[in-house]
């Protein structure tokens, strides 16, 4: 604190001194800073201590001067000493040979960052010299001051009065540029490029239609036509069509056009008008869920105007984008699909949106533009059916009617990437196929606190996820199942309809509606009551959000989602969230406009395995009571058949003609009746 | 007994005995109950704080105990509130538990999905889905707590 209070104070006793006195009788201080082609050079600042200043100021010697200054001279700055007659040339200068190690050793003398800006432009667009600095050797020179001061060579009373500022001058080639202390030199001549503009659009056959434009002013045309035209020929892309007009304005338009089918000829492209340096595409993925029903492309462009504008030139960017008739709208997106935002109308450019526009100079980064291109097929219609069967297994169909018919190539785009985002078995097959070596087991190690959810685990799959505990560093592996998928389609002459079937036990269901939908929907199913009571009580829990999964919806989209209840459901509570919801024939069924499905339901069954237990049960006590029944009635038959009969003394005469019975004999001797 | 025995009724009565114990044991295993959970809902429902706190893992019986004094008052009467019926007292206000399914987590732990149904009057007022995390120690389940 005490050393910046002292420097403080000297630079203002210096100044003061310098005012007072005209220009200082005693010391100065010029500057030269040399600089050739190559940004290579040195600084030299001269210190001129006259012989009278010297014994009315200093304290000591003159080696005791270069003692000091041989002590105290900072890195990367040198001295050396020229004594004449009547006065002392001390130089101390710095050596560079680019500007990066200029500034690092200014940096390091002057304790804070520095800015040095400088260029020698020799093309048709600019050429001269600029240099640009935010210090003194005042500044560079600090240290003296302190140095002469800390050794007893000059009093503090006495060391503002020392130095003063003398000249200042830039001297590259043969020319010597006087500027102020702080070094500002601008003595570039420009040719002004008063417009550059870049037009995207995504045509039919999947490619991209680039054209760049530069708009040159009248009178930079009139000063140096030629030149340009030879610099715009030279940078013409290979692939692009080039062509010079005159604009209403009386301007020259340069007009470059390309059609581009991928990031390579897009680089080819605008690196040959920009230079390879200053232009660069990525094309990163997306940081968010994306619909299978939505083509996407995004690609990033980064792009510096550093060989058209040097220094503090400046010129208007307007990166402009046309959505395609082909459906593919152009967004300007910051990596999320999330993120993006359509461009705005420019009544300058008619037909086309602008995603980014203002004024940009050659220094630095120049402009980043994210652009994504999406084609959408809006879904009208949701149907989702869920289903519980009597042993516990789920299956919920997602029938999505898409309003447009797409292309048979985007039908398959689309169903693969259905199938690839709900059946990780499919996927786990494909890369089985690309790499047999690769083991199908993956693992994955988490830290999971008790309470943290089990996942499910398909045996086939045998992912698995290791849950450490928090207490014990035992491993306990839980495999993850996920549901059955069935993937459909069918065609009608206005629209497209897609089935998605899944099935499977109540974990599977919520992995893979995870994987399909994304984190955050839920199902669940429970129910209570003693197991063998005919009625119990269940309660459903669903939801599901399709919005990330059908991307977009027409204007009359509509859901019905069905819940199949079975026969003998009773509602005791329903909350259908945005819908309305009905209870018919055993089917709950919720309709609304949202993509937001949220049913609760609460109600009572009718447990078909209850009614058939007691059905068997009733029919055995039935038939229990039967069968003691039909002993009992038996055993009362028997006994009444068991009691003793009187024995009856046959007729002595025939019944029939009355004649006398012979006993012995079985037939009537008069009329032949049989006894 | 040897005539019961010889009638075609009495295979009859054993086919059906035999079907009855099979759906019972099918409905036993369909519909699997814990216990604790069980526990948990009757003690709920009689106001019995002792069967309540015995729900849970020694550690969490004295929050248990705070728990069931909130869960009686504070809850019930809230909701009588809100629906404008006043006072608790004259009305019958009872849960049921519902039970879903039950993950295990690691060697004695285990989450399980519960569905808690409220009633006043009879009729169903509220749903709430939880998620109870389950203990095992010395063979017995126990709740860690009332889950969220």
């Amino acid at each position: 604190m005490k050393n910046w209070m002292k420097r403080i104070w000297i630079a203002v006793a210096f100044v003061a001194v310098f005012l007072l006195t005209g220009c200082g009788n005693g010391s100065t201080v010029n500057t030269y800073l040399n600089i050739d082609e190559s940004l290579s050079g040195y600084r030299d600042m001269e210190l001129v201590i006259s012989e009278s200043t010297f014994d009315d100021y200093f304290n000591g010697s003159l080696d005791d001067l270069n003692n000091v200054i041989t002590n105290y001279i900072p890195e990367g700055m040198v001295w050396s000493v020229d004594t004449a007659i009547s006065a002392y040339t001390y130089h101390f200068a710095i050596y560079f040979s680019s500007v990066e190690e200029y500034t690092n050793t200014v940096n390091n003398i002057l304790g804070w960052e520095s800015t040095i800006n400088m260029t020698f432009p020799d093309s048709v667009w600019a050429s001269g010299i600029y240099v640009e600095e935010d210090f003194t050797s005042e500044d560079l020179l600090y240290w003296l001051s302190d140095a002469i001061v800390e050794e007893g060579l000059v009093s503090d009373s006495y060391a503002s009065q020392i130095f003063s500022i003398g000249d200042t001058n830039v001297v590259y080639t043969d020319m010597v540029i006087p500027t102020s202390s702080s070094i500002y030199v601008n003595e570039i001549e420009y040719v002004e490029i008063s417009e550059i503009n870049f037009y995207t659009e995504r045509n039919e056959l999947g490619a991209y239609d680039r054209t760049v434009e530069f708009v040159v002013s009248a009178d930079s045309m009139t000063s140096k036509g030629d030149a340009i035209r030879e610099y715009m020929d030279g940078v013409k892309p290979s692939n692009a069509e080039y062509e010079e007009e005159t604009n209403d304005a009386g301007n020259t338009v340069f007009t470059f056009h390309g059609t581009l089918t991928d990031a390579a000829e897009m680089t080819t492209f605008m690196a040959s008008l920009f230079g390879q340096e200053n232009y660069s595409v990525a094309e990163p993925e997306l940081g968010d869920a994306s619909s299978p029903f939505v083509f996407s492309e995004y690609f990033v462009e980064n792009m510096s105007f550093a060989n058209y504008l040097v220094g503090n030139m400046y010129t208007d960017m307007n990166y402009l984008v046309k959505n395609s008739e082909n459906g593919y709208q152009a967004f300007a997106c910051n990596g999320t699909i999330s993120s993006k935002y359509p461009g705005y109308e420019d009544t300058n450019f008619p037909g086309y949106s602008s995603l980014l526009s203002g004024s940009w100079t050659g220094e630095g980064a120049g402009p980043e533009v994210g652009i994504l291109f999406q084609k959408y097929y809006p879904v009208s219609a949701l149907e989702v059916s869920t289903s519980r069967s009597l042993f516990g297994k789920w299956s919920r169909e997602t029938k999505l009617t898409i309003a447009a018919v797409p292309t048979d190539e985007e039908k398959e785009i689309i169903l693969a990437k259905i199938s690839a985002m709900a059946d990780p078995l499919a996927e786990e097959a494909v890369a089985e196929e690309s790499d047999a070596a690769e083991s199908v087991t993956e693992r994955m190690s988490a830290e999971a606190s008790e309470e943290a959810p089990a996942t499910t685990m398909d045996p086939n799959l045998q992912e698995e996820l290791s849950i450490a505990d928090d207490t014990e560093e035992e491993e306990t592996f839980i495999e993850i199942e996920y549901a059955d998928v069935d993937i459909d389609s069918e065609s009608t002459d206005e629209s497209w309809i897609v089935t998605i079937g899944l099935s499977g036990s109540e974990s599977a269901m919520r992995a893979s509606t995870e994987l399909l939908l994304g984190a955050g929907n839920e199902m669940m199913y429970a129910a209570g009551g003693n197991p063998l009571a005919v009625v119990k009580n269940e309660s459903y829990l669903e939801l599901l959000d399709y919005g990330d999964f059908m991307g977009s919806v027409s204007n009359d989209y509509s859901y019905i989602y069905t819940l199949d209840l079975g026969l003998g459901a009773k509602q005791e509570y329903c909350d259908e969230g945005n819908g309305t919801a009905t209870l018919e024939g055993g089917k709950l069924v919720v309709e609304g406009n949202s993509y937001y499905i949220d049913v609760e339901y609460a109600g009572t069954y009718i447990d078909v395995f209850a009614v058939i237990f007691w059905v068997f049960v009733g029919l055995a006590v039935l038939l229990l009571l039967w069968m003691i029944l039909t002993v009992v009635i038996k055993k009362s038959k028997e006994k009444k058949a068991n009691a003793p009969v009187k024995a009856v003394a046959p007729s002595a005469f025939c019944t029939n003609c009355g004649a006398p019975r012979n006993t012995d004999s079985a037939f009537c001797t008069q009329c032949g009746t049989k006894f | 007994m040897k005539g019961i025995v010889k009638q075609k009724k009495f295979i009859f009565f054993l086919f059906c005995v035999v079907f009855a114990v099979a759906a019972g044991v099918f409905c036993c295993i369909m519909n699997p109950r814990v216990k604790v959970v069980t526990q948990l809902e009757k003690s709920m429902n009689k106001g019995d704080v002792s069967a309540f706190v015995d729900c849970f893992s020694e550690e969490y019986q004295a929050e248990a105990e705070e728990m069931f004094a909130l869960l009686d008052i504070a809850e019930m009467v809230d909701q009588l509130d809100v629906l404008g019926l006043g006072s608790a007292n004259n009305f019958g206000v009872s849960v049921k538990m519902l039970q879903g399914e039950k993950i295990k987590t690691s060697e004695t732990t285990s989450l399980m999905d519960v569905v808690m149904l409220e009633y006043i009057n009879g009729v169903c007022e509220s749903v709430d889905y939880i998620q109870m995390p389950i203990l095992v120690e010395d063979g017995k389940e126990y709740l860690e707590s009332m889950g969220e």
